[in-house]
């Protein structure tokens, strides 16, 4: 299942970069055919983030409505693993949207300029962050004999990690490493891909280009900080 | 390093949750130690030996090579 999905993920996003160059190298209006473009992808990831989102929805209300059930015929550690897999699940659902939907905002106010999706868009907006900050606050609901901190709290980061034993320190270092490894090497192809629009198409992506080899800088920096020998 | 946790564990009638609230981990370390994952500190493997009345080495085997 998770191989078709792959499958058909990157066909998508070959089929479109192929398309989208193509069009921009051969197209007879660039300007208009780009326009019409960023105008249905930006539908398509208005749609997703709203299917994500109520599917977040309704896996949290099942997730709390199973916590608070005393009658579950559940045992103990199926519940667990459900439970840690279910938040996961709506983190990350709750996540994505938030970014889809900066990104469709970003495509409606400067290239769609449909003030009815803008103004939806920005809902749908609030609502990811409203939900992202939920999904944080589901932590304490689903274990609330730990001392977890509160969404809120300005030392949530170091709050959490010191509220963690050290199996789950290692699953999430292990996870944090590989997550900064893919991170590191998808944004050095995203400045190649920039270098590489920038000469097809002569919109220049300079700006681009420098925030996200200043983003890559700074997080090497901040690493070998934190690594450092004390 | 191999582990008799998931035996004794089950010798004793307790879940990875049970097991986790005495041992004061999260249930998640439990489950990543019996999958020989995780080598636990000496710590949990002291609070293991005493809730299992078992000895480290009973319960953590180490081979010759690891040691």
């Amino acid at each position: 299942m998770k191989f078709t999905l792959k499958i058909i993920l990157y066909g998508t996003i070959g089929f479109a970069a192929g398309y989208l160059t193509l069009e921009l190298l051969y197209g007879r209006n660039t300007d208009a055919t780009l326009e019409v473009i960023y105008y249905w992808l930006s539908i398509v990831m208005i749609v997703l983030a709203a299917a994500l989102l109520i599917y977040a929805f309704i896996r949290r209300r099942k997730l709390i409505k199973l916590t608070n059930d005393k009658n579950r015929t559940m045992n103990e550690d199926d519940f667990d693993v459900y439970s840690y897999n279910a938040f996961n699940i709506i983190t990350v659902t709750t996540a994505v949207p938030l970014v889809l939907s900066l990104i469709a905002l970003a495509i409606q106010t400067m290239a769609a300029e449909n003030p009815w999706l803008v103004g939806f868009t920005i809902i749908l907006l609030f609502i990811s962050g409203f939900m992202n900050l939920q999904a944080s606050a589901l932590i304490n609901i689903i274990y609330p004999d730990k001392d977890l901190p509160e969404p809120g709290d300005k030392k949530y980061n170091q709050k959490l990690l010191a509220a963690s034993d050290e199996g789950e320190l290692f699953i999430m270092t292990k996870a944090l490493y590989s997550s900064w490894t893919l991170t590191s090497m998808l944004l050095f192809f995203a400045m190649i891909m920039m270098i590489f629009y920038s000469f097809v198409t002569d919109e220049s992506q300079i700006f681009s280009i420098v925030i996200i080899g200043l983003i890559m800088i700074i997080s090497q920096l901040k690493y070998s900080y934190e690594i450092r020998e004390k | 390093m191999r582990t008799r946790l998931r035996e004794l564990r089950a010798r004793d009638s307790l879940n990875q949750t049970q097991l986790a609230k005495l041992a004061k981990v999260s249930r998640q370390t439990i489950s990543l130690i019996e999958r020989e994952e995780y080598i636990p500190s000496l710590l949990i493997a002291k609070r293991m030996a005493k809730i299992f009345n078992e000895p480290i080495e009973s319960i953590f085997i180490f081979d010759e090579e690891e040691l």
